[in-house]
């Protein structure tokens, strides 16, 4: 806990660090600007059809959730919904806010067509979502109605806690109009989104760049004039970008190493939000590694610490579990004490477990086969970090490699167990720990093909509680145990950074979309 | 016979020992050898030559300058020294470029030597093949092919092989259809020797110089095709030092440390020099009418 | 010649048909597939995705899947990339011309440089500017283009900041800024095909001189210029235009690299991307109109070299 406090305290010391000048004096927000934002890729902007964050950020400025995730801690906040019930542990029940309107002056809603975001569409919006998502899904739905023109009612077969907190659930269905998908059909309603939220989609050219403008009638005051989004397909030139003035904001820092030489730049404010989770995870099944022994050995050859503190620090944590620091309920320090660094050791399990090196060619070898490790990777900076690790292996005599892969290879060897050893990536915080582990998840995203009957029935029973008490006591013990059978070896969780001008006042990194105008924040350019 | 066989050598000997003066009189030709025989050395001697271990991480000291202590051209991300790394990257490099030119030369010469001997549909298929492949853009198919096999040293050699077959087809089948009418090989089918015999024993032979000959211009093309697919990240993988490998990785660094990204593309850049200083050597020495036009 | 051009289309029917059967092939073996990259992502809605597999036949055995694919092609329908849920058609023709005119001012580049250069050295042989030409194609040559365009970059967008590093001018940007934007990556992209062009335009300028008709016309006293332009000239083109067509498909390869340093919005960027992620539908669609702009190019090379060459006459 002590750890998300600072975190906190961190966070707020770098907003009020945006918000206070070199004076001291706190500035009042200024008019007008367009907000130059870098992005990947951006091919299509119906916010249910995408998983990438570029889109997602354009979407999360044309459209409005029902909640958005606060600023400060990772819980749900108001947007559209004003407030949120729960009679029982299946019924959520949201009161939303009047007087919110579609955008006008389109081919849909022409000028002064008034129309309001009722229940009717957040029933029509969570429906359509959960029929056309690939990416994701808010969890099993019974029924989604309208208790009245503002009001709306979900029920659950089984209680679903993180419904409302989880970024990549409610907080990331925007609410869209009924007609306009109708309208324009699903490949129209794509290029030219039309949602409630504080910027109007004005030109869109794919891969290239999206142009926004103010949305006159929005429920909160609006200061950007509006914001443009500067397609920028390699992360490095996005910072040389970024550095020159051609865009004010890089949204997501993917090389850690970029992070030194900007953070010595004094025009450019580093904002931390999040991150993601960062391992090295066993396929259980494949031998040698289906044999505790093997997976033990390996845990104990690597100086994680040494590798982390070259490559990732100070931009991110090791990790001990699977649970990061902004996951209350997961989130473990203490199984620090399950891990240890002793490559004399992992050499005696090895022997122990019959590897020796009987043809002295400096690898450890049984029955014939040498001991190989291949860890399966996508590109980015955790290859370094892999790549020490599998140096550290070769010197105690394991034959080890790095196979960097594109990433469509390597989600569909890890998926299908055609793996030994892999890199471990989770975003989901809340419950990425059931996707990584519950067994009837294998052969989807569990890749560790980890099969667990205790893990499962923790895990079951963390998801089917409302009692935080008891979601975070199951959620850690399933993690402990996980963890204790080396099913995974934990590395570090690494910040995600939003690298942002010092023009640019009051911006919240994504997190579950971007928003520029909240009740939390309202983002402003001083000129 | 045997007295015919002596004149043929002699005269081969002294056309040779007139290629190598032609050859000579090529100033850059000589420095295009000598850059290369560099090259070839390091890379035969590279465990011997190289300071360090291509692979051995120093996390202490990345981004050293050239010139630092120890270290001629300074060290990469991870510390590696950069002059090591270059030297056993020349192996993969050369490496890459004579076996793949090598399986192209191969293939293509045998399809050639089909389809210019059978002719009919043989030579019909062959032909189409050939134009099939030369529609594609070069880079695009080996990127796709790349992606069927999966990143590896070996199979970056198999595809930029399998893929340049098509010059040497045409090449060979030219040739064999017009060594067809010659008598020697009217002598040979009369005396009724195997269709084999008469293409491999007979007519190969004779179209082995044209083909050695590209296939030895065809050098540098495979060894800036490979680091190209180094650079895209299709081809070979880190930590091995290829390179276009080596550039791609130096790139994200860009705004650190630029010392990183000059060195490997310079490698590449001096191959490729060299040995079209060499090729063009080599073809002046072997076109004596150009040749003569130029001295 | 209507005729020719009518035969030569046809001609390339067969061609394309082999290369969307290799390709699909090739697509259909390799590891991997876009649906696993959704699967694999924790947060997936299993059942949609499934569904997706279907709609898209993927579930189909590859035989199917190709026959239901030319099928489409021959409505003009490329299928709908798998990762951004997009007709390939329409991503396709988003970027066609910005890669054209990235060809085209490449090429531009690479003849307004190799033209002149080479004429210049075949005609004052071994004078510094024949040395000076003859440098400058074995650089052009014998550089990766890569390494080239990074160069580049670091020069005059980083050190200098003349050039802007990155992706094309906006749409209502001023033409010069257009071209500012176009500079580093032409130059990129051409250097290799200048470096081709004036080793041969040279070669064949010399070539031609020496001719006997050459000869001829100067015994009769046609002025120097007149030779060049007249004889020397036209018939040395002839094996540049070849070259010229030859080449260009190694210039569309070399867009798919230039585009992704330059982070040019082009179909070559398109197609590495689409392989990276194994975006079947996408993949095939670029890869063909490659090759597809490939075989036209040829086309026009060879009637282009008609209209040159007056000795050839296609019935």
């Amino acid at each position: 806990m002590s750890r998300r406090l600072l975190l906190a305290v961190v966070a707020t010391l770098l907003v009020s660090l945006v918000a206070l000048p070199a004076t001291g004096v706190m500035q009042s927000p200024q008019k007008g600007g367009i907000l130059r934002i870098a992005a990947t890729t951006i091919q299509q902007l119906d916010p249910y059809k995408t998983a990438a964050n570029d889109e997602t950020n354009v979407i999360g400025l044309v459209f409005d959730p029902l909640v958005i995730i606060g600023k400060d801690g990772f819980e749900a906040k108001p947007h559209l919904a004003e407030s949120w019930e729960r009679p029982d542990d299946y019924t959520w029940i949201f009161h939303l806010r009047k007087g919110v309107y579609f955008q006008e002056g389109n081919a849909v809603f022409p000028k002064g067509a008034r129309r309001e975001v009722t229940a009717d569409d957040v029933v029509y919006s969570i429906n359509r979502f959960m029929n056309v998502s690939t990416a994701f899904t808010i969890g099993e739905v019974d029924e989604v109605k309208a208790l009245d023109r503002y009001t709306v009612q979900i029920t659950t077969p089984v209680p679903n806690p993180f419904l409302v907190d989880d970024p990549n659930r409610l907080a990331s269905v925007g609410i869209v109009p009924k007609e306009a998908v109708e309208k324009l059909g699903e490949d129209g309603f794509a290029m030219n989104p039309i949602g409630s939220g504080p910027f109007i989609l004005k030109s869109f050219a794919p891969d290239q760049s999206v142009v926004l403008e103010r949305n006159p009638d929005y429920w909160l005051p609006v200061y950007l004039d509006g914001v443009e989004f500067v397609v920028i397909p390699d992360p490095t030139v996005q910072t040389m970008a970024l550095t020159a003035g051609e865009v004010d904001v890089v949204p997501y820092i993917f090389n850690v190493d970029a992070m030194a030489t900007l953070s010595r730049n004094p025009r450019l404010q580093m904002l931390s939000r999040g991150g993601s989770y960062r391992g090295i995870g066993f396929n259980v099944t494949t031998p040698p590694f289906d044999e505790f022994a093997v997976r033990d050995a390996i845990s104990k050859a690597v100086d994680i610490d040494a590798a982390f503190n070259a490559v990732v620090a100070p931009h991110g944590e090791r990790a001990y579990g699977q649970c990061p620091p902004w996951v209350p309920h997961g989130y473990d320090p203490s199984l620090k004490e399950i891990w240890k660094y002793d490559p004399k050791e992992a050499v005696e399990i090895l022997n122990a477990a019959g590897f020796r090196d009987t043809n002295g060619d400096g690898i450890l070898d049984r029955n014939g086969q040498p001991l190989k490790v291949e860890i399966k990777t996508t590109p980015g900076s955790q290859i370094r970090v892999l790549t020490i690790l599998a140096t550290q292996l070769r010197q105690i005599g394991i034959d080890a490699s790095v196979l960097q892969q594109d990433v469509a290879v390597w989600a569909d060897d890890v998926i299908n167990g055609n793996t030994g050893v892999f890199f471990d990536l989770s975003f989901a915080g809340a419950t990425g720990l059931h996707s990584l582990f519950h067994s009837s998840v294998i052969g989807m995203t569990n890749g560790h093909y980890y099969s667990n009957p205790e893990v499962d029935s923790l895990l079951d029973q963390a998801l089917s509680t409302t009692d935080p008490e008891a979601i975070a006591s199951n959620w850690k013990q399933a993690q402990r145990k996980i963890m204790e059978d080396r099913a995974a070896l934990p590395l570090y969780f690494e910040w995600a950074y939003a690298i942002v001008s010092d023009k640019v006042h009051d911006f919240v990194p994504a997190w579950g979309g971007l928003h520029l105008v909240s009740l939390e924040n309202n983002v402003w350019l001083s000129r | 016979m045997s007295r015919d066989m002596s004149r043929e050598e002699k005269t081969a000997r002294s056309e040779l020992a007139h290629l190598v003066k032609v050859f000579l009189r090529h100033r850059l030709g000589v420095v295009g050898l000598v850059m290369l025989s560099c090259f070839v050395l390091a890379a035969v001697f590279a465990p011997v030559v190289a300071p360090y271990d291509p692979l051995e991480m120093d996390l202490l000291n990345p981004f050293a300058p050239p010139g630092s202590p120890g270290h001629l051209l300074g060290t990469d991300n991870y510390g590696r020294d950069i002059l090591s790394r270059l030297i056993h990257g020349s192996r993969i490099s050369l490496l890459i470029g004579i076996v793949a030119v090598t399986i192209a030369a191969v293939l293509g010469s045998c399809l050639g030597l089909l389809a210019g001997y059978y002719g009919g549909w043989v030579d019909a298929l062959v032909m189409r093949l050939v134009e099939v492949f030369y529609a594609f853009p070069f880079l695009i198919l080996v990127i796709g092919v790349m992606a069927v096999l999966g990143p590896s040293i070996y199979n970056v050699m198999i595809v930029l092989g399998v893929v340049s077959w098509p010059l040497y087809a045409r090449l060979v089948r030219a040739q064999v259809m017009a060594l067809k009418s010659e008598d020697f090989v009217k002598a040979a089918t009369a005396m009724g020797l195997s269709d084999a015999r008469i293409m491999f024993r007979h007519i190969l032979p004779n179209v082995l110089t044209p083909v050695i000959v590209s296939a030895t211009l065809g050098i540098p093309g495979a060894i800036l095709s490979s680091a190209a697919l180094g650079f895209l990240g299709f081809g070979v993988q880190p930590p091995w030092p290829e390179w276009g490998a080596m550039v791609s990785e130096a790139k994200d660094f860009m705004l650190i440390d630029s010392n990183m990204i000059i060195w490997p593309g310079m490698c590449v850049f001096l191959v490729v020099l060299s040995f079209n200083f060499v090729g063009d050597a080599v073809r002046d020495a072997l076109d004596p009418r150009l040749a003569k036009q130029l001295h | 010649m209507t005729g020719y051009i009518v035969r030569r289309l046809l001609t390339t029917i067969p061609v394309l048909l082999g290369i969307t059967f290799i390709v699909f092939a090739m697509v259909s073996l390799a590891p991997g597939d876009a649906i696993s990259l959704m699967l694999g992502s924790e947060t997936a809605n299993v059942a949609n995705v499934e569904r997706l597999r279907r709609e898209l036949g993927l579930d189909l055995p590859w035989y199917e899947q190709y026959l239901r694919y030319m099928k489409g092609l021959l409505t003009g329908d490329m299928g709908r990339s798998i990762t951004y849920k997009r007709p390939v058609v329409d991503m396709i023709r988003e970027r066609f011309n910005n890669t054209l005119i990235l060809a085209a001012s490449s090429t531009l580049f690479a003849l307004v440089i190799s033209l002149p250069l080479g004429i210049a050295a075949a005609y004052q042989r071994r004078s510094w500017i024949d040395y000076g030409a003859s440098t400058l194609a074995m650089l052009g040559v014998s550089l990766p283009s890569f390494y080239l365009g990074l160069l580049l970059i670091i020069v005059f967008g980083l050190n200098l900041g003349w050039l802007p590093i990155r992706g094309m001018a906006s749409r209502s940007a001023s033409l010069g800024t257009y071209i500012r934007h176009l500079i580093l990556p032409s130059v990129t992209l051409g250097s290799g095909l200048a470096g081709i062009l004036t080793r041969l335009t040279r070669s064949s300028v010399l070539e031609a001189l020496s001719q006997d008709y050459v000869r001829t016309a100067r015994a009769k006293g046609v002025g120097e210029r007149k030779v060049l332009y007249k004889h020397a000239l036209r018939n040395a083109l002839l094996p540049v235009t070849t070259t010229f067509g030859l080449q260009f498909g190694g210039l569309l390869g070399g867009a798919a690299i230039i585009e992704t340093i330059f982070s040019w919005p082009g179909v070559g960027m398109l197609a590495v991307n689409a392989v990276k992620q194994r975006d079947i539908p996408l993949i095939q669609g670029t890869t063909l109109v490659f090759a597809l702009g490939f075989v036209l190019v040829t086309l026009v090379v060879d009637i282009l070299y008609v209209a040159i060459d007056p000795r050839i006459r296609y019935e």
